[in-house]
């Protein structure tokens, strides 16, 4: 850290920064031994405080008319920085392991026959059956019956229940 | 981004291409579920602005099946831009001028009013019969199911099912049919 000193030819004794450098900076520099101090004279130029710090952040604060006590507090607001430049932070958690179980891919889940599937394919590719059909239903109904009949051996009309269908003849449609 | 990290970016954001048949299907409702995939929204990694849309190729869009008098009563408007050069096309003669037209505008309607549109309609390929050019059919990795069960032609039904089936009634003998 490295701050510079205005050089004149007549000290004002009103300049804040003057009297920090007089006063107080000694003091700074021996209270913060892991501080390095840099004093250096620059002409034409206001007075102003730089700090860099270890992790390769910069800060530039300017003392331009400032009293002494702004200027100690100052000191000790950029003492008290760590480097890292002052933005809104994104997260305000982080993590090294974003995933435990593993991050998901399009072929997590998938049934491994998708990688020697030709497309189109028909069974990938058909609606899923919701209801049976009349025909499905009235062909069961058929099979049912044809077992009972084989079953008593004889050729009386039965009773389906609330699926009251008469003899069904089994001929050619 | 270390080697590993690039790997796993790689394959969770892999673009697949699903393919769907839209023979006999509403395509209002296939839109529904096309524009699902075409914007991501079907992956749990999904974000309006992450570009997790994948490709989908439609076949058999001639044979698509809108509901009811749709084919009769549906109008799409369009408007050149020149004084008088409003229009308005029935359903069924912009099918039979673009069999590709309807679906693509169902599609386009059914997505987000936003400027991701163009880009995932851009994704969108569809092709009004079963030919597909086989660069596109090289990428294809999935196929999407259809909404409809497509019923089988009684001439496509091998004969002896059709004849094995029971007759429930008879006619009276005296029953003259014309």
């Amino acid at each position: 850290m490295f701050s510079p000193k205005r050089v004149r030819t007549t000290i004002d004794p009103r300049d804040g920064f003057t009297e920090y450098i007089e006063k107080e900076l000694i003091h700074f520099a021996r209270e913060n031994p892991g501080v390095v101090v840099y004093v250096k004279p620059r002409r034409h130029k206001s007075p102003c405080l730089k700090a860099e710090y270890l992790n390769g952040g910069e800060e530039y604060i300017s003392t331009h008319n400032l009293p002494c006590e702004d200027i100690v507090r100052w000191m000790a607001y950029m003492r008290g920085r760590s480097g890292y430049p002052t933005e809104r932070l994104r997260k305000l958690q982080h993590t090294d392991h974003p995933s435990i179980q593993g991050v998901w891919t399009p072929w997590l889940h998938r049934d491994p026959q998708v990688n020697i599937t030709t497309y189109p394919n028909e069974e990938l590719s058909s609606a899923p059956v919701k209801e049976k059909s009349a025909t499905e239903i009235i062909r069961e109904m058929f099979e049912k019956q044809k077992l009972m009949e084989s079953e008593t051996n004889s050729a009386e009309i039965k009773d389906l229940g609330e699926k009251n269908i008469s003899k069904v003849i089994s001929t050619k449609f | 981004m270390s080697a590993a990290r690039r790997v796993q970016q790689w394959a969770t954001f892999g673009r697949m291409w699903y393919l769907y048949d839209a023979k006999w299907q509403n395509p209002l409702d296939s839109a529904d579920k096309i524009k699902l995939y075409l914007s991501g929204s079907h992956k749990p990694i999904y974000h309006p602005l992450s570009n997790c849309g994948d490709h989908v190729v439609v076949m058999n869009s001639r044979d698509i099946a809108l509901p009811g008098i749709e084919w009769e009563k549906r109008v799409y408007f369009h408007h050149s831009g020149y004084p008088g050069g409003a229009s308005w096309t029935l359903a069924w003669e912009l099918h039979q001028k673009d069999p590709t037209l309807l679906l693509r505008k169902t599609v386009y309607n059914k997505l987000d009013k936003n400027l991701l549109r163009r880009g995932l309609m851009a994704r969108l390929h569809i092709f009004p019969d079963d030919k597909i050019p086989d660069s596109i059919l090289k990428n294809i990795s999935g196929q999407i199911r259809q909404l409809r069960q497509v019923p089988t032609r009684l001439d496509h039904i091998p004969e002896e099912k059709v004849k094995s089936f029971p007759r429930i009634f008879e006619w009276p003998k005296d029953y003259v049919i014309q």
